[in-house]
């Protein structure tokens, strides 16, 4: 599979008043193009941190200090543009329409004060502008309009905003009173097309909901609403932070059936954060654990289940209730550190249950334990026989 | 009536007037309880879950008293009033409450940790409070005491004379379970006690309640929505939907063959931790109505695939499908089959 997004030696800092947060430290992750990687660890651990990082929308006051991020656009996989050193307005093409985002709590990610439909409309207006125009002019020639002069004066306005979406004097004119109203047909295009994208994503009624404010809607809906909209664009890659985390059961099935159908139509990528095992064991391909700002194993997410390499991912598989098994649940210790002064060497050795002395003085680097499984502990390495250190599985 | 009840819970109905209008009056009612008959049995362990919405808290918060019941009784069967005499406790106000000794016996754990405990309280005031509202020790007994109590559930003396937020989310979550027991309950409602919490904490948390169990000999009420969590403590399970128990039943026979359809469906919804695992899953459609003008017949057809006209007019009354096992639905003997041949698990 060609690689899509890449991150190397991501590090990403948070400066409070208690110290310096380290919240990432040294990410490295490869997304494959058509595939659904799962990203899981505890929260704190610095999940969404990398996502943020890899869309550069990291909250003040954090700052991207280190590394790069590999985006590749072409269908291939060769290309690569690193996005840490693009200029904002690069980002803000980027974002919402090849890469985009489902954040964890539908409530705060929708604005409250607009409707629906033009919350969804937004990411059409600002991301194929140039193409809509270029629609509405093509349906200009065969519309009926009362009077000639106005069909002229439309079409002058669309031929120079489907050449250039950013015109200045389309711009001025879309601040002029009874002059702005040249974009009316862009914004009915725009709504038809939010109407389609709400449709397509089993919400009954679409053409009624657009026209609904937020509080209108059940939980489901709202996650329903986020996703149409960062689908609205067919991004490259699709980043859902907890997106169920929030709903119940039911809903959350619905949710995830829903994003197994898109991922079966679509081949675009889902980089799916999460910390529910369960979710993770259904829906990806590959999974990455993270522990407080550094992965710690990466593999196919049959291995991962099957063969757990990092104590840590064992210990987070043996500390989930299952459907199967009962009788004492077994707990880590101890609890996640604190990241302004993380633990020397291996960020989980405190709670580890196998320390060596090694793991306190040198942080074990991501390495090839097994076909397609990166590990970093120093009892697990390849070399040493995994299998052999844990007494099997 | 067996003698080691120790709460009854009957027709117990909770109606939140909606207030409108200029003049304020009263426009509508949210039922979150629309009659919920439940026996909890000295020692066990029982669990509530449901969607969010469906009345689980409230039925915990109505069982202690922490808010009126608009209708129906709750009984209490202390040790201290003699085996099967029970005490209706609907009616009694505060004071009376705590002169029978009851308000001590009857506890909570609640959610979220953060919000539950007073930001500007040392953790051996927090401890201390409910000791003190109940039977007053000296100070020095007192001490002792909620070291005592802090060693329970696993935290040290040093940590008397701190503040909540110098404690993560697990060890808060402790100090919460350490003011519940503090006045020697019989009976803890635990809130969702861990849904704020992560994986690897949430085991710590669970098994500490489990041992605390067994050694102070506490019934519990165990309100969750995460059903692998109810299926890991508790040994009877109730299944609420929109302010009713569809089903209850002991937690291994409704894991391994549910009756209701809406159990089903849940069970079928919850992500399994577990490659190998093939979901055959029974995806609802739509949300859960609006507990104002909840559906009419059983609350559940206008989700439930194998609704018929009898679902849409009559309410479905609780029948025993099987020793210990009641289930709210009119079709219940055919629905195991239905699944299987609909959804072919």
């Amino acid at each position: 599979m060609p690689k899509l997004i890449e991150t190397r030696d991501l590090v990403t800092n948070f400066y409070t008043y208690e110290g310096v947060v380290k919240a990432l430290n040294k990410v490295g992750l490869v997304i494959e193009r058509g595939t659904t990687f799962g990203l899981v660890g505890e929260s704190g651990c610095g999940k969404s941190v990398t996502a943020r990082s890899m869309m550069r929308v990291v909250q003040e006051p954090g700052r991207i200090e280190g590394g790069q991020v590999l985006f590749y656009p072409g269908e291939d996989g060769q290309e690569a543009v690193e996005l840490l050193s693009q200029s904002e307005a690069y980002m803000q093409s980027l974002r919402g329409d090849q890469i985009s985002m489902i954040f964890q709590e539908p409530n705060a990610a929708l604005n409250p004060i607009m409707t629906i439909g033009d919350q969804v409309a937004e990411s059409f207006l600002f991301h194929r502008k140039k193409e809509m125009c270029a629609k509405v002019l093509e349906d200009l020639k065969t519309a009926d309009l009362p009077w000639p002069g106005l069909k002229k004066l439309l079409e002058f306005f669309y031929r120079r905003a489907a050449a250039d979406p950013g015109d200045r004097l389309c711009c001025w004119a879309s601040r002029t009173p009874i002059l702005k109203r040249w974009q009316q047909r862009l914004f009915r295009e725009a709504r038809r097309r939010s109407v389609e994208i709400i449709a397509a994503l089993d919400i009954a009624n679409a053409d009624q909901v657009v026209d609904r404010y937020p509080h209108n809607l059940s939980g489901g809906m709202k996650q329903r609403i986020l996703i149409a909209m960062a689908l609205a664009c067919e991004p490259l890659l699709l980043i859902a932070d907890e997106a169920t985390s929030n709903l119940d059961v039911t809903i959350q099935a619905q949710i995830l059936d829903l994003l197994r159908k898109l991922k079966k139509k679509s081949i675009s990528s889902i980089l799916l954060i999460t910390h529910d095992l369960g979710v993770v064991a259904e829906t990806c391909d590959r999974v990455g654990v993270m522990y407080a700002g550094s992965v710690c194993e990466v593999a196919r997410v049959g291995e991962l289940f099957r063969n757990p390499l990092h104590p840590y991912t064992r210990a987070l598989l043996d500390a989930v209730p299952k459907f199967s098994v009962s009788g004492q649940l077994k707990s880590v210790e101890g609890n996640v550190p604190n990241l302004v002064d993380p633990p020397s060497g291996c960020r989980f050795h405190p709670r580890c249950p196998l320390r060596r002395k090694i793991c306190a003085q040198r942080l074990p680097e991501l390495a090839l334990a097994g076909p397609d499984h990166l590990v970093a502990c120093h009892l697990a390495g390849g070399r040493s026989g995994s299998a052999q250190v844990w007494g099997g599985r | 009536m067996p003698a080691d009840m120790i709460l009854q819970l009957k027709g117990l109905k909770k109606h939140y007037p909606i207030l409108g209008g200029v003049l304020r009056k009263q426009i509508n009612t949210v039922k979150a309880l629309d009659g919920i008959d439940l026996d909890i049995y000295r020692g066990e362990c029982l669990g509530l879950v449901g969607e969010s919405g469906c009345g689980k808290t409230t039925t915990g918060k109505a069982v202690i008293r922490l808010h009126d019941p608009s209708e129906g009784s709750i009984f209490y069967y202390g040790k201290e009033h003699g085996a099967g005499r029970g005490v209706d406790i609907t009616g009694l106000g505060r004071r009376a409450l705590k002169k029978l000794g009851i308000r001590g016996k009857l506890q909570m754990v609640f959610q979220d940790p953060t919000t539950s405990l007073n930001p500007r309280m040392l953790i051996k005031n927090i401890i201390a409070e409910p000791i003190r509202a109940q039977n007053g020790l000296g100070a020095r007994q007192m001490e002792k005491r909620v070291a005592e109590l802090l060693y329970m559930v696993g935290l040290t003396k040093d940590h008397l004379l701190r503040y909540p937020h110098e404690f993560s989310g697990g060890q808060r979550q402790r100090i919460a379970v350490a003011r519940a027991i503090a006045t020697d309950p019989d009976f803890i409602v635990l809130d969702e006690p861990t849904s704020a919490l992560d994986v690897s904490v949430q085991a710590q948390i669970l098994n500490l309640l489990k041992s605390l169990q067994d050694s102070l000999q506490l019934t519990y009420l165990f309100v969750t929505h995460h059903l692998l969590v109810v299926k890991y403590v508790s040994n009877r399970t109730a299944v609420m939907y929109l302010g009713k128990i569809v089903e209850l039943a002991p937690t291994a026979d409704l894991f391994a063959s549910p009756f209701h359809p809406y159990t089903h469906a849940l069970l079928s919804g919850i992500p399994i931790p577990d490659v190998d695992h093939k979901p055959h899953r029974i995806v609802l459609a739509g949300d859960v109505p609006s507990p104002m003008n909840p559906p009419s017949g059983c609350r559940f057809h206008t989700r439930c695939p194998f609704a018929q006209e009898v679902c849409r007019r009559q309410e479905p009354v609780a029948a025993e499908a099987a020793p210990g096992r009641l289930v709210a639905c009119h079709r219940w003997q055919d629905v195991p089959r239905l699944v299987r041949e609909r959804f072919g698990k």
